[in-house]
């Protein structure tokens, strides 16, 4: 059979390629997902000092560090069998909401937001950030960057460097922020909620109100219907650094 | 290939003022020595980085020798062995992990008045790395990759 | 240079975690005057180039290519081979391309057992039928290929002829900046020259006092609160400062915690984790023999954290392979 090979996936983190076959009569007959990658963290990571999962880990992905930073931090919280004092639990869920923010940026803007924006039409050099910025204006393109940035420059004060930050270890965490630094961080947060709520507006006016767009997000090819899984505190609201586990149902439930 | 018998290339890094002055009274005295240790001349083993050995395995060396003063008193600048005896352990432990066995990396002091230590230092230090077989560090690397 | 005046630039990452990726992003707003400056041809992370798209340039076609991650599979080498013949410049981006980084810890073990792990032994793993990969899967319409995982991890230099390397995991935004500026201005060092970094070590930006080192025992980042004022390796915590290349400025003591190396060895260093492990001896506390085996026994996995970064740039390059090609 003739094989079409999507090679590599883009607009994501990651390798990957599509193997598509085709029958005799052009339709397609079945289609490979194949990863093209491997590094071994699970092998390599034997032998290395616990503590520095906090610092290993992260290189498993520099788009979510900050995720595998959590994740080794709280592994070595129950490895050493210590609870952490409240200050370190709140410092650690600002790390992670900051991280959060920026990511989901990264995501809806970089990754994303050139087959929305543009659409599937769009020649293939336009779809990308550039393109984006292009369609929406270099006044919109620039309050993204600056709004990434700003979560970005709240990890920074954590943990050091912005990407693959350091900041983690067992029963803790090793900076402190000051009165100061907090009232900029709350400043930034209540800017990040209007961002929020513009990138929101955005997403209606630009992709819901067209619904050539519309059209395509609901149809087969673009739908999967999955379970949802996230933590929640005890009020039942999203908590992204501790809680407990609540799944929801592709309707919801 | 079969009756040619493994002769292991050692490289022995020797402070001036001690193991080099025995080892060369060894030679002039006509102690007995296998040919096979590679004589490197520092003025101390304190100027030994701990790179100097490493890159003695990994171009070829089968074998490794530190030697230099007695600590506490007998270094000529005072306590360049003494950094010596600092680095060494340390180093013995990372070349463990490497894979490389302890018995291809000896260290310790000989002074200059001890030319017969040397030479039994040469003859069994050969016969043990001899054992060991070769290290052959580069081809080993070669030949591993399919 | 093309027709328009713009940089042909190009981005590629190997065996890489995309943070080098994330490095560019963080230009901030410059990332606008390097839309104006620049063509960005490929990068798969953001725009929409494929693989064929490289194939069909003519060679030297792209000016300026930023290479990061290391060398794991055959494809990671097979894209070395290819962009170094499509671009003018081949730039190491970052210390995967530069020394190995992370992923050459994959050098302290062997193909088959870090297979072995991932597909069979790992507690999340479902694989009854213990498949291994194959880099030729027969399927019934056809064949699926992937890569070969090599046995040993290696450095883009390594395996192909680099111009520039610009170390760091990941190379901070201003660095990368003042590399873009050279290259924009045609500024650039000699061949084979590291750029985006300083002639010092981190010790020379780091903000903590210095005084002279004597230490009676090594602590683990857990094992004690630091003087946050004071160098972290005068209270015993080990710090790569002495033994990485300066220019990040030293962001990870800001925050309380060691610099693990990830610039890379300072200059004239041949060989990071072992002027690491001299930096680190050196200076302990002990006038025996006894005292001092006793001190640096207490180091924890020394390959590990002397190399964290450099293993496959190493002297030894990797942990001994015995007959069959596996870590003894």
């Amino acid at each position: 059979m003739k094989k079409v090979s999507i090679d590599p996936i883009t607009r994501l983190e990651g390798h990957g390629k599509i193997d598509i076959f085709l029958n005799e009569e052009g339709d397609v007959a079945n289609a490979y997902f194949v990863v093209p990658e491997l590094r071994g963290f699970e092998k390599f990571a034997e032998g290395r000092r616990v503590e520095e999962m906090t610092d290993i880990t992260p290189r498993i992905c520099g788009v979510c560090p900050e995720a595998h930073h959590m994740a080794s931090t709280k592994a070595c919280d129950a490895v050493f069998h210590v609870d952490p004092p409240p200050t370190a639990k709140k410092l650690r869920e600002l790390f992670y909401s900051a991280f959060y923010v920026a990511d989901h940026t990264v995501h809806f803007y970089i990754l994303g937001a050139p087959d929305f924006v543009l659409g599937p039409d769009a020649p293939v050099a336009e779809r990308n950030i550039l393109g984006v910025i292009h369609k929406v204006g270099v006044e919109i393109g620039t309050k993204v960057i600056t709004s990434r940035g700003k979560a970005m420059d709240i990890i920074g004060m954590l943990g050091g460097r912005k990407i693959h930050p350091t900041f983690g270890l067992p029963g803790g965490v090793s900076k402190a922020i000051t009165e100061e630094e907090r009232q900029q961080i709350e400043a930034t947060a209540r800017e990040e909620i209007e961002f929020g709520l513009f990138s929101l507006q955005l997403f209606r006016d630009v992709v819901l109100k067209n619904k050539a767009y519309v059209d395509l997000i609901l149809s087969d090819g673009f739908t999967m219907p999955t379970y949802y899984m996230g933590m929640v505190d005890e009020n039942n609201k999203v908590n992204f650094y501790d809680g407990k586990v609540r799944v929801v149902d592709p309707e919801g439930k | 290939m079969s009756d040619k018998t493994f002769e292991p290339h050692i490289v022995g890094f020797l402070c001036n003022w001690c193991t080099y002055t025995a080892a060369d009274t060894a030679g002039v005295s006509r102690m007995e020595q296998p040919p096979n240790v590679d004589i490197i001349r520092l003025m101390c083993t304190g100027r030994i980085e701990p790179a100097f050995i490493l890159k003695a395995f990994a171009e070829g060396a089968d074998g490794v020798i530190v030697s230099g003063c007695h600590p506490p008193g007998d270094c000529h600048y005072n306590s360049g062995n003494f950094k010596t005896f600092r680095r060494m352990p340390l180093l013995e432990r990372l070349l463990e992990q490497y894979g490389i066995e302890k018995g291809r990396f000896h260290w310790g002091w000989i002074s200059g008045a001890e030319a017969p230590k040397w030479a039994q230092l040469t003859r069994d230090f050969t016969e043990q790395v001899r054992g060991l077989g070769p290290l052959d560090w580069k081809r080993q690397l070669e030949s591993k990759e399919d | 240079m093309a027709p328009n005046g713009k940089l042909k630039l190009a981005l590629y990452w190997a065996a890489s975690c995309g943070g080098c990726e994330i490095a560019i992003v963080e230009l901030r707003e410059k990332i606008l005057i390097v839309d104006q400056v620049a063509d960005i041809l490929f990068w798969p992370v953001a725009i929409d180039a494929k693989y064929k798209d490289v194939e069909a340039m003519p060679d030297k076609h792209i000016d300026v290519c930023l290479f990061n991650g290391a060398i794991r599979t055959s494809e990671n080498e097979h894209l070395a081979h290819l962009l170094r013949q499509k671009s003018k410049v081949l730039v190491a981006f970052g210390s995967c391309a530069h020394e190995g980084c992370i992923p050459g810890l994959g050098n302290l073990f062997d193909r088959q057992s870090i297979f072995e792990r991932v597909y069979l032994e790992a507690p999340s793993v479902d694989n009854p039928q213990k498949i291994l990969p194959q880099t030729t899967t027969q399927v019934p319409e056809g064949e699926i290929h992937i890569p070969k995982f090599y046995n040993t991890v290696k450095t883009l230099g390594q395996v192909e002829d680099v111009d520039y390397f610009l170390p760091g995991c990941p190379p901070q935004p201003h660095q990368i900046w003042a590399v873009i500026e050279a290259i924009l201005a045609g500024n650039l060092p000699p061949k084979g020259s590291v750029v985006g970094a300083n002639e010092k070590t981190v010790c020379d930006e780091c903000k903590h006092k210095r005084e002279e080192k004597r230490i009676k025992k090594f602590y683990r980042i857990h094992e004690i609160i630091p003087d946050t004022t004071q160098c972290l390796f005068d209270q015993g915590i080990i710090c790569a400062g002495p033994a990485t290349r300066g220019g990040c400025g030293a962001l990870c003591p800001q925050v309380n915690m060691p610099c693990r190396g990830c610039y890379g060895p300072a200059p004239h260093q041949i060989d990071q984790g072992a002027a690491l492990l001299s930096a680190v001896s050196s200076v302990v506390d002990a006038d025996t023999e006894e005292e001092a085996a006793r001190i640096v026994g207490e180091i924890a996995d020394p390959i590990g954290t002397f190399y964290r970064f450099s293993l496959p740039s190493s002297l030894l390059h990797r942990v001994r392979l015995n007959e069959g090609g596996k870590v003894a």
